[in-house]
């Protein structure tokens, strides 16, 4: 039984986005380890390596599909993956997309929980070679 | 460096989490979700006050594992989101190597890794791979 997740939001699944291109930029990479508090050289200087979160920076400048604002009371990050086939290095350019893969609720000790789950892709745009990829589950919490 | 199924990896305790690291994580990730540095938005969504964005502790346990196995090395990282981290909060970074898997002529480590908090409660727990040449 769906109490929070109308049809509107239900058809949301299978919705893409992208792919939009980015270069991954050397100042980026070095203020995402600094943030981090990472210190590591290898991140650092025009061939740096990228930690392994830095596709998190890959955000979309227009709107992409997602629950409409102000939907639950809060919103929260439930689980995070990230592969590689290669690392990612400053300089390169990709090609990043996401899709919708699933919209679940349940209700929980606290309220209503709301998951979206969203798998992303990255390859590179020289040659179309896969990068890596993810899976990025968020939540909307509704209180009781 | 040789490595073998149950070796433990060395620790990484980090500073403790201040509001101007959430702040500068917000910019360097995009992240402006406002529970991660304005308490009265945090009230708002029902919580004490500020938290940490979980994606920052995600970014320590990838700064434990390419500081164990070098930079570049990880192959995948998955994680689960189990508690909140306070502002003030330290972090350790720990985990085991679980297997060895050969792949192709080369060879990764799979390990259990998990963040947690002073008073040792988990916050994020998950996988990790790493190639080891």
């Amino acid at each position: 039984m769906s109490k929070r997740i109308t049809p509107e939001i239900r058809a949301l699944v299978g919705r893409k986005h992208g792919p939009y291109r980015l270069r991954v930029e050397q100042g980026a990479i070095e203020k995402f380890a600094d943030a981090i508090g990472d210190e590591n050289p290898a991140y650092r200087g025009v061939d740096a390596v990228a930690p392994p979160t830095f596709p998190t920076t890959f955000r979309a400048k227009d709107a992409y599909p997602d629950l409409p604002p102000g939907f639950g009371d809060v919103g929260l990050h439930a689980s995070q993956v990230y592969e590689v086939e290669r690392p990612i290095r400053a300089g390169d350019e990709l090609d990043v997309s996401f899709t919708i893969v699933d919209i679940t609720e349940k209700s929980g000790r606290t309220g209503d929980l709301v998951f979206v789950e969203r798998e992303y892709e990255f390859t590179d745009a020289r040659d179309g070679s896969r990068v890596g990829g993810g899976k990025w589950v968020s939540l909307r919490r509704f209180r009781n | 460096m040789s490595y073998q199924k149950g070796d433990a990896l060395p620790e990484l305790v980090k500073d403790p989490v201040s509001r101007t690291q959430l702040v500068k994580y917000a910019g360097a990730s995009g992240d402006y979700n406002s529970i991660h540095y304005d308490d009265e938005a945090a009230r708002a969504g029902g919580l004490d006050g500020v938290i940490a964005h979980g994606m920052l502790s995600m970014g320590f346990l990838g700064q434990f594992v390419e500081n164990t196995f070098g930079a570049g090395s990880y192959k995948r990282l998955e994680v689960r989101f189990q508690g909140m981290v306070k502002l003030g909060e330290v972090i350790t970074c720990r985990g085991v190597i679980t297997d060895i898997t050969e792949e192709q002529s080369r060879s990764y480590a799979t390990c259990e890794i998990e963040a947690v908090d002073s008073s040792g409660r988990v916050v994020t727990t998950g996988e990790a791979q790493a190639w080891l040449d």
